[in-house]
């Protein structure tokens, strides 16, 4: 194929190329990225780590680690409790005799 | 959503990124044109709409990253071009059979168009079904090129765009553009003169 030849080739695949079909996107497909949009949103916006923890704890944790670091720290409240230990530095008493 | 035509880009990106979701909404009634004339352009018209809602919610995800909200079309095409070479990488990927074969009556038409000397090919006058089959043939032709070749011929040669502003799309230096786009046009005239041969064309050419 010669220069000439291939000039025309490639004028020719444009305007193939310029009459192909354009698409027209629609409301209705408008409204259905919107709603995975807000669906998009809810995930990443979901208050997980509502209050302090929320600047604290970055967002990648979930709330299932939250809670197992809250279930850890009641646990050894509990613990330091039942043997009268100082483990969270805390330096609780128990006055068993008011409460009996 | 009423009228948004008086709201700018900026600040509709600055609603979005305060936690105002609806406020993408004017960006998408802004921009879903636009996107829609990139993508029927580079993919198939049945598969438009999907790949149109994945650029729009990789630019809603990603919105926090852009630099200068007021190229905010810039940045919606580079991810609209990318999206497509994307879209193009998982087709080759699966090996899906996306486009028919091609038959002599389109190697036919093109060397009809090829060595007609009366007219320049822009003005010369084509029909609907020879519009077609040449459509067609630029289909098959394009697919036999890798996703980002196909792009930078595209781009460069269907659309005019300059080096630089490919570069900048396909996240590659001018240089490299360059040389791609040399190689990709020579890959695919030898694709197009392969298949006229076999057919016992382009002798006249």
């Amino acid at each position: 194929m010669d220069k000439k030849s291939e000039e025309r080739l490639f004028k020719l695949l444009r305007r193939a190329y310029e009459a192909q079909r354009n698409v027209t996107l629609s409301d209705e497909w408008k409204n259905n990225l919107m709603m995975k949009i807000a669906d998009v949103a809810s995930k990443v916006d979901s208050p997980q780590v509502p209050f302090v923890s929320s600047f604290l704890i970055p967002r990648r944790f979930s709330i299932g680690v939250v809670m197992a670091l809250v279930l850890a720290f009641a646990t050894l409240f509990v613990v330091q409790q039942q043997l009268n230990l100082d483990l969270l530095g805390l330096a609780f008493e128990l006055e068993q005799d008011n409460i009996l | 959503m009423g009228d948004f035509s008086s709201i700018s880009d900026e600040l509709a990106i600055e609603s979005v990124l305060a936690g105002d979701v609806q406020a993408f909404e004017i960006l998408v009634m802004r921009y879903r044109d636009h996107v829609a004339r990139i993508l029927s352009r580079h993919i198939p018209y049945q598969d438009v709409e999907d790949v149109a809602q994945e650029v729009f919610l990789s630019a809603f995800s990603g919105l926090g990253k852009i630099k200068d909200p007021k190229a905010f079309q810039s940045w919606l095409s580079r991810i609209a071009v990318r999206t497509c070479v994307n879209y193009w990488r998982v087709k080759s990927r699966q090996k899906e059979q996306l486009l028919s074969e091609i038959g002599d009556e389109h190697v036919d038409i093109l060397e009809r168009k090829l060595v007609s000397v009366g007219n320049s090919p822009d003005d010369e006058e084509i029909s609907e079904e020879e519009m077609k089959k040449l459509q067609e043939l630029l289909q098959w032709a394009m697919g036999q090129l890798n996703p980002v070749d196909r792009m930078v011929v595209e781009l460069a040669y269907f659309e005019n765009r300059t080096h630089g502003e490919i570069a900048e799309m396909i996240g590659a230096t001018r240089g490299g553009v360059k040389i791609r786009l040399f190689r990709a046009r020579r890959k695919l005239r030898v694709i197009i003169e392969k298949e006229m041969r076999k057919r016992g064309y382009g002798q006249k050419i």
